[in-house]
């Protein structure tokens, strides 16, 4: 009788989600069958993991994470490859004149979504436009070396330099390239934001902010494919905003997403071993590093900050937090990087050395510390190993959680004493990568450091050109970095993305954002 | 009865104003504010001071609560500060959405539960109540996420027979919907399930030892009558009550349901935006919540008055 009961309870449990469930379920059955050809058409779903903070490629303050929706509605002048190595964007060809003068030849037959001519004049709006700085362009300090932006005729601008400035290239080739359509500007004022018009692979077509983006093929796309007919491939790709990674994953492996982004390290064994589904390791990282308030006792101390940068066990990281994926560096600069230096000054995990530096500092004891992180993860294991491992040397800390807005307003007040964060690495151009941080006008110069000789060598190192006398300034700066020790930099963790085998033609830029304009699915 | 209901709905007005004047608090007392989400990761001190006096948050706080207030009595509810979307526009994306799963899933518990409830009830001590017993117990206890991840996992990734996330609307495909909403309403409804049957047996437990029930009995009426006329009537009321006081804790689910799912509701919209410091958002969703939970009460007083004609609000003193 009970058995009975049981059998019937469940018998009518399966039938009523069977019932909802096989109403029209697409046969997963279909296999796909191996087409060498590419095949035109059908639409992606993808997810990534942050909300996008923009569709005005101007005042973005998302940077890495709004770049998987930019670079399929917006295309910058200048392009990088995978080596990092400048190549022709929307500019056909540039020349440096001379220190103080770059021309710009622009490409001919590119339209805007909205049918207008991208040519000299719009380079010139959209430039100008974000050197005003009532539009509070997040890059503005990028560009800020542009004196004029002149045009020469239809297709040819010819930027007027304050300064030599070899920066500004990678400039081009990141935010302040995306070229906006100048009449969508002056159609939707501010309400640009939520209006986005390029001259990319495709087109908007509708979104629900925070939820999911649905972008479609721009049949007047400038590009031609390998069928010799014009890009992209894809009809329709939709980007969905999906925060967790077990959620995204799982959606992954179900067919209901071709493409996700930030797959976390501990995910990455099992979808190596996937039948259906690839792993993508993309040219990007993120470098964790501790920020010390050196305008605060007793991190003010060098001894101190060198204490302990010799007090963090780096392989530890690697190993707990990164699953061996993850690398160690001496700076946040990475190895495949052009300006990389294997010689540049490095910790070792030495608690001894660091005692006796601390001891030297009048901290025989060590200190209390507060160690300040936003509440995610990796960082929630980072910070509990930070805080393990300085109590070995007798600094003890006290773990601080804040939310994203809370901790950068904690530093931009430089209230904080130890924190965690990372820097998405690798940026166009190496001064970007050591400026904003440690220059002492930085915008994110969260920890008061300022060092004359510092912000000399930088200055230098960006009004010049030649490659190598730049590539020893960077070595220089990653020294001087060592010695004092404003951060201290854990580990290098490689971003990984996943996709369906059936997806094919997808890259990522040097940064890791998508780039689906030669991407196409198999059938 | 009318009176009644009219005086239920003019409460709402001082209610919905002190939960703005304490959320508004609240929002402004959080460290980081608006400005600096907008300008993000490259903070620049100029442009911060100047995007803070561009949307007015350099005021003093009644300033800016005065400034709000009005806007909304004129009917305007403002724009969200990054995204420049107009809030209307932005609860009616989302705010059917929510309401729609939160109707479904208490429809799914009603149909669970209440029925299971009440043969827990007869049949006491039995196997059916022991069973029941244990599977609400899970219902309880085991978290929304969980229970979201292990449904999409064995309906969709092992029997492909659900979509694991997205929606579409009911007005604009039906049958679609439904199979999108199919999972998510069901994690809802299944953890509320649990509540309401243990309330539905111990309510009904307690009405089949009343004396009418004994005097019904010895009337010789039939079983079936006594139980699903006498009984069951009475011990309803405790049970709409209970389904009305956990409409926030279903809201509430809803925010973690619609993050497993990826569904576009009001919930997901929330966090959103009280981790960008939108206050204009989250002012209008979360007073929209509260809305929505105040005319719930008020429909449940018409519900008992229907279930049991005894209670009736015109008499009461």
């Amino acid at each position: 009788m009970l058995k009975k009961r049981i059998a019937w309870v469940i018998f009518l449990f399966i039938s009523v989600v069977f019932l909802i469930g096989s109403s029209g379920s697409e046969s997963a059955a279909a296999a796909a069958s191996q087409q060498i050809a590419i095949n035109r058409g059908g639409s992606l779903n993808a997810a990534q993991a942050a909300k996008w903070s923009s569709l005005d490629p101007t005042v973005s303050s998302g940077r890495a994470n709004d770049k998987f929706i930019m670079n399929q509605l917006y295309e910058t002048l200048i392009d990088v490859d995978s080596s990092g190595k400048y190549i022709p964007g929307l500019v056909e060809a540039w020349e440096v004149k001379d220190d103080k003068t770059l021309i710009l030849k622009l490409k001919k037959n590119v339209k805007f979504h909205d049918g207008a001519d991208f040519n000299a004049e719009a380079v010139k709006f959209v430039l100008e436009r974000a050197l005003n700085p009532e539009t509070k362009a997040s890059f503005r300090a990028e560009i800020e070396d542009i004196r004029t932006v002149e045009v020469v005729d239809p297709y040819t601008v010819k930027l007027i330099l304050k300064n030599p400035s070899s920066a500004i290239l990678g400039a081009l080739a990141n935010y302040a390239g995306y070229m906006i359509s100048p009449t969508a500007i002056q159609k939707y004022g501010k309400d640009i934001v939520r209006n986005p018009v390029g001259t990319g692979p495709f087109k908007f077509k509708e979104a629900v902010e925070g939820d999911h983006i649905t972008l479609v093929r721009n049949d007047s796309y400038h590009i031609k494919g390998k069928d010799g007919k014009a890009l992209p491939y894809l009809d329709e790709l939709s980007i969905k905003i999906i925060p967790d990674d077990s959620v995204k994953l799982v959606n992954l492996k179900s067919g209901g997403l071709d493409l996700i982004d930030s797959v976390q390290t501990i995910n990455i064994q099992g979808l190596s071993a996937s039948k259906d589904l690839a792993l993508v390791s993309t040219s990007a990282s993120r470098v964790f590093k501790m920020i010390l308030n050196v305008t605060k006792e007793p991190l003010s101390k060098k001894e101190v900050r060198q204490a302990i940068a010799l007090a963090v066990d780096r392989e530890e990281f690697v190993k707990v937090v990164a699953n061996g994926y993850g690398t160690v560096e001496p700076s946040m600069v990475m190895k495949p990087q052009w300006f990389y230096s294997p010689s540049v000054k490095k910790y070792g995990y030495d608690i001894q050395k660091a005692k006796a530096l601390l001891a030297k500092a009048g901290y025989p004891n060590g200190f209390k510390v507060k160690l300040s992180f936003t509440s995610r993860e990796p960082d929630k294991t980072i910070i509990q190993l930070v805080q393990s491992q300085l109590k070995k040397v007798g600094i003890d800390g006290e773990i601080e959680t804040y939310d994203r807005l809370a901790f950068n307003n904690t530093w931009n007040k430089r209230e904080g004493e130890i924190g965690l964060n990372f820097l998405p690495v690798p940026k166009p151009d190496p001064y970007m990568q050591f400026q904003i941080f440690f220059a002492t006008k930085g915008n994110n110069n969260f920890t008061g450091y300022s060092s004359q000789k510092f912000d000399d060598i930088l200055d230098k190192s960006k009004s010049t050109y030649a490659v190598e006398k730049r590539k020893a300034m960077y070595k220089e700066l990653q020294d001087i970095l060592a010695e004092d020790s404003p951060e201290i930099f854990l580990f290098h963790l490689p971003l990984f993305e996943a996709c369906t085998k059936k997806l094919q033609g997808f890259r990522t830029d040097p940064e890791g954002g998508w780039l689906l304009r030669d991407a196409w699915m198999q059938k | 009865m009318v009176s009644h209901i009219a005086r239920k709905l003019l409460e709402v007005i001082p209610i919905l104003l002190l939960v703005s004047i304490i959320l508004f608090a609240i929002i402004s007392m959080l460290p980081g504010d608006a400005a600096l989400a907008v300008m993000g990761e490259s903070i620049n001190q100029e442009d911060l001071v100047r995007t803070r006096s561009e949307l007015g948050l350099d005021r003093p706080i009644y300033v800016r609560y005065a400034d709000w207030l009005g806007k909304v009595l004129q009917g305007d509810l403002g724009r969200a500060i990054k995204s420049r979307q107009p809030v209307k526009e932005i609860i009616m994306q989302r705010l059917p959405v929510t309401v729609e799963l939160t109707l479904l899933a208490i429809l799914i518990s009603m149909v669970l539960a209440v029925p299971a409830g009440i043969f827990a009830a007869l049949r006491r001590n039995s196997a059916w109540d022991v069973v029941n017993g244990i599977v609400s117990m899970i219902g309880i206890a085991m978290p929304p996420f969980w229970m979201g991840i292990l449904l999409i996992l064995f309906f969709s990734v092992w029997a492909g027979w659900l979509p694991s996330s997205g929606y579409v609307s009911f007005l604009k495909d039906p049958l679609k919907n439904m199979r999108y909403m199919a999972m998510p309403a069901f994690t809802i409804g299944f953890a509320f399930a649990a509540t309401i049957m243990r309330q539905t047996r111990s309510s009904m437990l307690e009405v089949l030892g009343e004396e009418y029930i004994v005097t019904a009995r010895a009337k010789g009426l039939r079983e079936s009558i006594v139980i699903w006329k006498h009984a069951l009537r009475n011990a309803l009321i405790p049970v709409v009550t209970v389904i009305s006081m956990q409409m926030g804790r279903l809201i509430g689910g809803a925010v973690v349901t619609e993050t497993v799912f990826a569904l576009p509701g009001v919930g997901r919209e929330m966090v959103d935006s009280i981790i960008a410091r939108d206050y204009p958002v989250v002012m209008a969703l979360i007073l929209i919540t509260a809305l929505c939970v105040v005319l719930t009460n008020t429909l449940v007083d018409i519900i008992y008055v229907v279930i049991d004609p005894r209670i009736s609000h015109s008499k009461e003193s």
